[in-house]
């Protein structure tokens, strides 16, 4: 199952996955994150990993996941704002060490509920931009 | 690639998007099934995109977790509303009047008490432990027993048997079919609550 984007809360940017992600599925959402980025707006990205963290069960996809921040590099730097991921609770630990492993300059956090996550992208990174978000 | 691009939705307050989330997957597990339900469907029945599910709930299972606890309160504020509206100074007419509510209760919403409740097992006793009827019940009890008008060895124990005893009747009523005798039961039901509190 491919991942899906949710821009209705824009500037919060929404990246569901809904199964554990393979290079294919991760993939598709960083097309959708590039999509995002084209638009040259700042942006906060929640990405939900609602059956356990994506990059989990495949050796191969962190370093496809690093190649293609690193091309994406300078419009991540200007344009997303901070990433919070969502995961089960069991999967906290082993997403908050991936993350720290991505090459990105920003807030990064990891929470287990969708809430908290938002309430922390709109504190650490939305609102400091001067960015709040209406439709929540 | 999937990208829900839909208008701008309406500013609600969270409380009364979470609401509208749990009605659309209230609706959809009584006619489908619970299993039969994905998220994606609650979303389009709630017409929001499925990240906005993921900012008030983590799973579909938490999603039946809220339905839960909105059918307890919701079945107590039912009570309260009868117990306040029974004027009698009869604890024992009072006693008919909870039980009553209790059997009309579950009676009206049944399909949506096993929906909600489908996941119990013996393993989780403290669910049932915790429902708030009890401590209302209980409560009740104490204040007739020290108005004299009830007689037990434990109030919590005895409340406990009392809600499983209108509980069962009620089931095993409903394995006869929908088309329940409701007088007759209430009469079965508030005798026996009577007779078992009786000084």
């Amino acid at each position: 199952m491919l991942p899906e984007g949710d821009e209705t809360h824009w500037p919060l940017a929404i990246l569901v996955a809904e199964t554990p992600l393979d290079v294919d599925g991760v993939r598709a959402g960083l097309d959708i994150v590039e999509c995002w980025l084209r638009r040259e707006q700042p942006f906060a990205l929640l990405l939900v990993a609602a059956c356990g963290f994506a990059f989990q069960r495949d050796v191969a996809v962190l370093p496809v996941l690093a190649q293609r921040l690193d091309l994406l590099r300078e419009t991540l730097c200007r344009s997303l704002l901070g990433v919070a991921v969502v995961a089960p609770a069991l999967t906290v630990d082993n997403a908050s060490r991936s993350l720290a492993r991505l090459p990105l300059d920003m807030p990064l956090g990891v929470f287990e509920k969708g809430s908290l996550a938002v309430r922390w992208l709109c504190a650490s990174a939305l609102s400091p931009a001067g960015i709040i978000i209406d439709s929540l | 690639m999937t990208v829900t691009d839909r208008p701008r939705p309406r500013t609600k307050p969270p409380e009364i998007r979470r609401e509208e989330l749990m009605d659309a997957a209230q609706r959809l597990f009584l006619e489908k099934g619970f299993a039969a339900t994905s998220v994606a469907e609650i979303v389009d029945a709630a017409d929001v995109a499925k990240g906005t599910f993921y900012l008030y709930f983590q799973t579909k299972d938490d999603v039946l977790k809220a339905l839960q606890a909105r059918f307890v309160e919701l079945f107590c504020e039912r009570i309260d509303a009868v117990a306040r509206a029974s004027a009698s100074d009869s604890w024992v007419r009072r006693l008919d009047v909870l039980m009553e509510a209790c059997v009309f209760g579950y009676l009206d919403e049944v399909a949506l008490h096993d929906l909600v409740f489908h996941q119990f097992q013996p393993t989780k006793r403290d669910m049932k432990r915790a429902n708030p009827l009890l401590s209302r019940l209980t409560s009740f009890l104490v204040e007739g027993h020290a108005a004299g008008a009830f007689a037990f060895v434990d109030a919590r124990l005895t409340a406990v048997m009392l809600f499983n005893s209108m509980h069962s009747a009620v089931d095993d009523c409903l394995a006869d079919g929908s088309d329940v005798d409701r007088r007759r039961l209430v009469a079965a039901v508030t005798d026996f609550c009577r007779r078992a509190v009786s000084p």
